[in-house]
């Protein structure tokens, strides 16, 4: 059939000539279910990803066996306290939202999956907020998961946890927030992603603090007068979100070595400033990852 | 009455290299236009601009109407295969045709009876549960090519749909192609292989340098340039330059090329004069061996239009 002969016809009016045939898009919240459900899909066939998750949930059930706590522990008169069972938060709220976010986008680029997806009437900005919704859900549901096995494993210390734990999760889960959301928006800048580089600045602040109040004699377990610090302000930033939910579980993070370690990055500040940084954070770096999705030139 | 596809005084440059300058285009409904050039012409970047993979420096394009900057509307009746993409090698066709029809609007038990149908048009159904990771280079062609019809689309955009497989993939990806024809759907397909041009599409655009330098029915391109003819010779003895220079003082020979030192090529501007070109080498004592018209009358049109002006053959 040559041009001259062919049916010129609305986009209408084909799609109803051929029965069954009339596709309307979706709404912008349905795409983006869309988007969120082919990436939670994407990361049940990924074996990093589930074993990371595994690690994670494994560590309360091997402190309640016993098998970690001698390690752990540190003085021998130390006494159990809950907040063992998640001793490793701190380190992990800053590993598993990175290892989460922190190649999604890039790895798209990386694989040339993006050539296929862009294409689509799709909003980029339905990807990027689709794709971050599922970051976000699984590191979240992987800490949500970590304290229901350590109060299920606590109660077999007889355990009661005088302190605030639900607050404690709210903590977490906003540390979480910006931790996967500054790895997801810095992740669109670098093409292999920004996994390590996230891991590297998050483990060096915590270095960087400990010299500063050290320089300044405002570290507590060696000033018996310390009352406060001028870098207490540095504290609610989210890398340190994790010791201060651990201390919400426990004042005293249990009277052991890395507990009193741990205390030298708590915030005299309420549970209500932590969670605002950590949103005004997170927002930042996801506002700044969009951006640079907008004007990528495939 | 609205075009397929418009571009208008399209412009992309990246730096200061202009990958395409002032292009007009249009692709008419229910035409199948191929859009002809050598690499690096320009083919991709317009079909990028096109598709929303790439922003215009200046100019517009449109899709059934539609500007192409409202990405999510100028979309919804186009499929198409832009550079190579790849699936995601963990999923499986059916999944991927989940997640595209899920994006598309396809939903429920319609949803897997397009799965089915696409699948069966692209002959990849019997492949649908395996991890696309595992496929050859042209299974995941036609599973890509799968994603793009799954909207039953009113435009079908194909850059080099048949690139980089062998000449049995090429095949089959041509015959679906072909099959995919019916009277309101139109393709733009870029490509640089002349025979998918001339098996498949009914017009043609020639791009060269960023600039389009042609566009034309196909059958009234042919008409209209019949005579655009190169002869290869072999000749058993050694050619001169004295036989050259007679050669290209030769009437209707707008370029000749020695090729080696017994074969040469020329190329006539209308019909070509093979007794002349035979009394020739029998005047200088070449001693001819074979004569032959060399390609297509379309590869002679298009290496006219697109490759002899590069090359040192020129008189």
């Amino acid at each position: 059939m040559t041009s001259d002969e062919a049916a010129i016809a609305s986009n209408d009016a084909a799609h109803a000539a051929v029965p069954g045939r009339n596709y309307k898009l979706p709404s912008d919240i349905d795409q983006l279910m869309a988007v969120f459900g082919a990436q939670m899909r994407l990361y049940s066939k990924s074996k990093i990803v589930i074993g990371f998750i595994i690690i994670a949930l494994v560590i309360p059930i091997l402190v309640y066996s016993g098998a970690a706590e001698t390690i752990i522990k540190g003085a021998a008169d130390a006494s159990p306290s809950p907040s063992y069972l998640l001793i490793l938060l701190p380190l992990f709220i800053i590993a598993i939202p990175a290892m989460m976010a922190g190649r999604i986008l890039s790895s798209e680029f990386r694989n040339r999956t993006a050539y296929l997806l862009f294409t689509l009437p799709v909003s980029r900005h339905i990807y990027y907020f689709g794709k971050f919704l599922a970051a976000f859900v699984l590191s979240a549901g992987v800490f949500a998961m970590a304290y229901a096995f350590a109060v299920i494993c606590g109660s077999g210390y007889g355990l009661s946890y005088p302190n605030d734990v639900l607050g404690s999760f709210v903590m977490c889960t906003a540390g979480v927030f910006a931790l996967t959301a500054m790895a997801y928006g810095l992740s669109t800048y670098f093409k292999n992603g920004s996994t390590g580089l996230v891991i590297a600045i998050m483990i060096f602040l915590p270095f960087i603090v400990l010299i500063l109040k050290a320089l300044t004699g405002d570290i507590g377990f060696f000033n018996p007068d310390y009352t406060g610090s001028v870098w207490d302000p540095l504290m609610t930033l989210p890398p340190f979100t994790g010791y201060q939910a651990l201390y919400m579980i426990d004042h005293g993070v249990g009277g052991m070595f890395l507990g009193e370690l741990y205390s030298t990055f708590l915030g005299p500040y309420s549970t209500v400033v932590y969670v605002a940084v950590s949103m005004i954070w997170g927002v930042l770096f996801l506002l700044l990852g969009m951006l640079n999705v907008n004007k990528k030139e495939l | 009455m609205t075009n397929a596809i418009d571009v208008n005084a399209l412009t992309k440059s990246f730096g200061s290299f202009t990958a395409v300058h002032n292009v007009n285009m249009t692709v008419k409904k229910g035409e199948y236009m191929g859009l002809l050039g050598p690499n690096g012409a320009g083919k991709s970047t317009m079909l990028k601009v096109i598709t929303g993979m790439l922003s215009p420096t200046s100019g517009s394009t449109s899709v059934n109407g539609i500007d192409c900057r409202d990405h999510r509307r100028a979309m919804e009746t186009v499929g198409c295969v832009i550079e190579t993409p790849e699936c995601y090698p963990n999923f499986t066709p059916t999944e991927v045709l989940s997640y595209v029809g899920k994006l598309r609007g396809i939903t429920g038990p319609g949803l897997n009876a397009r799965i089915r149908e696409v699948l069966d048009e692209v002959r990849m159904w019997e492949w649908r549960d395996k991890p696309i990771g595992k496929f050859s280079k042209g299974m995941k062609q036609r599973v890509t090519l799968a994603q793009a019809l799954m909207p039953d689309p009113d435009i079908l955009i194909l850059d080099e749909p048949t690139s980089g497989l062998d000449p049995r993939g090429m095949v089959e990806v041509r015959e679906i192609l072909k099959g995919l024809k019916r009277d309101n759907r139109s393709l733009l397909v870029s490509t640089h292989m002349l025979n998918e041009v001339s098996e498949v599409c009914n017009s043609v655009t020639v791009i060269r340098r960023g600039q389009v330098i042609l566009s034309d029915n196909v059958k009234e391109l042919l008409r209209k340039n019949t005579g655009n003819v190169t002869l290869e010779v072999y000749v058993r003895n050694s050619i001169t330059q004295e036989f050259m220079d007679a050669l290209r003082r030769f009437d209707n020979v707008v370029a000749a090329e020695r090729t080696d030192e017994n074969s040469f090529t020329a190329r006539f501007s209308g019909n070509d004069d093979r007794e002349g070109i035979v009394e020739l080498v029998k005047r200088h004592d070449l001693k001819l061996f074979s004569l032959n018209q060399k390609g297509s009358d379309l590869e002679s049109l298009y290496l006219s239009l697109t490759g002899e002006e590069d090359k040192d053959d020129i008189r």
